[in-house]
């Protein structure tokens, strides 16, 4: 019922000729359009590496830190700051970790 | 043969039928519809309808095109060519079976060419459904064929219609062993059991070429290589019924699976995950005696014709990442190969699969997501096929769960009413929503059901699905796995924020708290002395940048701002040194810190010394050499210095 070589031409002309003629663009709003991952899918491994090692060095900074200054000098503004960083690369890591790996979430 | 009598039966009751009430009844279609019909052909194959020697008696209905395969599906192709003899126009035909062939009619599709003469044009579909037209008799099952436009009087229609019988071949014997061939029984009229009368009718049945045990040699029946033809019968009258039994050898593999799971999962972040749970069971004749592998292996002779040992499935184009398991693990023994237009699975079964033998596994496979999601008008159309890839198996109880969606959908489409997950399926099928909870899921995954008994390969029809999704419902999971890690993180703060001894007042943890106390100082006064090495070394700086430029007045400037600096840090400096002091628990490193302070100090004057000195040689515009010379020796003191504060700052780092 649908085939994809319409479809892709569509939306080839959707990047050349955005506005050439309202009729094109109402066109493109009906025609089926394929619906991609937000992220390429060949990326995954290559950016779950990059953002795991990203998270890890975080991580190791934080701790590095806890064990490091003392209690008295410690700033809680700052822990927070680095954990919150360290656990966004890593949270993103590791979700890139499992698409790369076939676990599709 | 109880079916025998039946027919016969069944027979004798059609003819009484139609001597009296059947009459008034075919005259009453008269005056109602005015379709006293027909001139009605009838070309049925059982198996492969590759008809083009029966076509004689109906010109213009192309056939040859449809190709089929020899298998347990039965597929019967009518060719009619329907005319009107009455004088009302007639915008439907019905086609009657007898219930015990109905209740095994999997799917019936109707097809009308529109071209005329040998251009065959393009072909519609037809619906085509189950009717109950009144004072027909119970027996039959009706289904009424809709026209596309009236058929005026006189007027002719070519109709080719393809029904799909499963399990409509009785194996007889019902019990071999494991030597012998499959045979056996089909079941059917040579005449077209037709509620209209039939002018010309011919019946071919093909077989897949084995054994012919026996067939029904009445009425005109001939064998010509593996095909048997009844006819051609003349002016037949309305429900003409002529019993064939054919017995015939079919070691075709009888692949029926009891129930087929099929879960489609759909991953915005890029896949549909499709897993088949199979319970199959070898569907003809069952197997008696015991299995002997040595025979199965090495004598050909004794093989198990009826057995199967390997399935084909027929994935989609890029179909990735495929398993093949059942419950005790991974099954080793699968080929798979594909090019750009299709994927090519082979899976052999832990063991040959006799007559009544079961097995059940589990294939899976994912798919890019691009090939089978749409953006339609706001919402989300997922594509995709119904049945199960397999080649020509019957499928008993088909559930596909097109388990769609993300968690955001109820929440956005229920407030407004509208049945946010809609299903368009081209036939019949029991629908049901769960709730599925896989990986990172809070409220689970709504669950489209799809229910459908009966199914064969030409159920293997496109589908959609629709649904409402809102992009941001993606970030969902990484929410998850952040706030994950961040808990972890929150509780090591936690553990390195709170003070878990028991007894505030002990000496012990006092000295622990003083000990905290005066290492915390030590690092402040470490930050301290750091800070000032700093201004040194912009004093430094400053010095090069006049020996460069010549521009005293700038380096005035920097030594002021440097002096400002060093005060300030010696201030802050004052009372961690005094604390220090008088702190006993400082008392072994007290003298490594008094002395760094007093090096710093002594640091800063020859510093300061040596700055001015530059100074006033440059403005007394004294050679390089000359100012080299004068400062030679402080240069010396500060290196030295500089060192020792250094060789301090590390030993105090070790503490």
């Amino acid at each position: 019922m649908v085939r994809r070589s319409p479809s892709r031409s569509r939306s080839v002309f959707l990047f050349t000729f955005p506005l050439s003629s309202s009729f094109r663009v109402l066109e493109i709003f009906r025609a089926p359009k394929p619906v991609t991952s937000p992220v390429p899918v060949q990326w995954y491994p290559a950016l779950s590496a990059l953002l795991l090692v990203g998270g890890l060095f975080f991580t190791a900074f934080f701790f590095i830190y806890e064990a490091t200054s003392s209690t008295r000098n410690r700033s809680l503004a700052k822990e927070v700051v680095i954990a919150a960083v360290a656990s966004t690369f890593l949270g993103f890591g590791s979700l890139f970790l499992l698409l790369a790996t076939g676990v599709y979430v | 043969m109880a079916m025998l009598s039946r027919f016969a039966f069944f027979l004798l009751w059609i003819s009484v039928l139609s001597s009296t009430t059947h009459s008034e009844l075919v005259i009453s279609r008269i005056d109602r519809r005015v379709c006293r019909s027909t001139v009605l052909s009838v070309f049925r194959v059982l198996d492969d309808p590759k008809p083009a020697f029966f076509l004689g008696s109906m010109r213009a209905i192309g056939l040859s095109d449809v190709v089929d395969l020899s298998s347990h599906i039965v597929r019967a192709l009518f060719s009619l060519k329907v005319e009107n003899v009455g004088s009302k126009v007639v915008s439907e035909v019905l086609l009657a079976f007898p219930n015990m062939q109905a209740k095994n009619l999997a799917a019936i599709k109707t097809l009308y060419n529109e071209g005329r003469g040998k251009v065959k044009a393009s072909s519609v579909n037809l619906p085509t459904t189950v009717v109950e037209p009144e004072g027909m008799p119970p027996e039959l099952t009706f289904y009424s064929v809709s026209l596309p436009k009236g058929l005026e009087k006189g007027g002719t229609v070519s109709l080719d219609v393809l029904a799909v019988f499963t399990h409509s071949l009785q194996p007889f014997p019902e019990e071999i062993t494991q030597a012998d061939g499959q045979l056996v029984v089909y079941q059917d009229s040579a005449y077209y059991l037709s509620p209209y009368t039939v002018k010309v009718q011919t019946l071919g049945i093909r077989l897949p070429g084995g054994r012919v045990e026996s067939y029904t040699k009445f009425p005109n029946a001939k064998l010509v290589d593996s095909e048997i033809t009844y006819g051609p019968f003349e002016n037949l009258p309305a429900f003409s019924y002529s019993p064939v039994i054919v017995h015939f050898e079919n070691n075709y593999p009888f692949a029926v699976a009891h129930e087929l799971v099929r879960e489609i999962e759909i991953s915005h972040w890029g896949n549909v995950q499709i897993t088949e749970h199979y319970n199959l069971v070898h569907g003809g004749a069952k197997t008696k005696g015991g299995f002997s592998r040595l025979d199965y292996q090495a004598r050909s002779s004794v093989r198990g014709a009826s057995s199967f040992n390997h399935l084909i499935f027929r994935l989609p184009p890029r179909a990735h990442s495929i398993y093949y398991r059942d419950e005790i693990g991974n099954i080793s023994t699968s080929h798979f190969w594909g090019d750009s237009r299709k994927t090519q699975l082979e899976i052999e079964p832990r063991f040959p699969i006799f007559g009544g033998w079961k097995t059940s596994f589990t294939i899976g496979y994912g798919l890019p997501l691009q090939d089978f999601l749409f953006k339609v008008d706001g919402k989300r159309m997922l594509n995709i096929t119904f049945g199960s890839p397999m080649d020509e198996v019957i499928v008993d109880n088909l559930i596909v769960k097109a388990n769609a969606l993300s968690k955001q959908l109820n929440k956005v489409v229920l407030p407004e009413g509208s049945n946010g997950i809609s299903a368009s399926v081209p036939f019949p099928t029991k629908q049901g929503e769960e709730i599925k909870y896989s990986h990172l899921d809070i409220v689970g995954r709504p669950v489209l059901v799809l229910e459908k008994s009966n199914v064969v390969p030409e159920h293997n029809l496109y589908f959609q699905v629709y649904y409402h999704f809102n992009n941001l419902s993606l970030l969902g999971e990484p929410m998850m796995l952040i706030s994950g890690f961040f808990l972890l993180f929150v509780a090591c703060i936690v553990y390195m924020h709170t003070d878990m001894s028991i007894s505030k007042s002990s000496a012990s943890y006092l000295a622990k708290i003083q000990l905290e106390e005066v290492q915390a100082t030590v690092q402040q006064i470490q930050n301290i002395i750091n800070q000032c090495l700093a201004v040194h070394d912009k004093l430094d700086a400053s010095l090069r940048d006049l020996s460069r430029t010549g521009d005293v007045q700038s380096c005035k400037i920097a030594r002021k701002t440097a002096d400002a600096q060093l005060k300030e840090l010696v201030k802050e400096l004052k009372p961690l040194v005094t604390f220090l002091h008088h702190s006993p628990q400082a008392s072994h490193i007290w003298p490594k810190v008094e002395e760094l302070v007093a090096k710093e100090k002594d640091m800063q004057e020859k510093m300061f010394l040596r700055h001015s000195t530059v100074v006033d040689c440059f403005e007394k515009k004294l050679g390089g050499r000359e100012i080299e010379n004068r400062i030679a020796s402080q240069q010396q003191k500060l290196a030295a210095l500089r060192q020792e504060v250094d060789d301090l700052l590390e030993f105090l780092d070790e503490i």
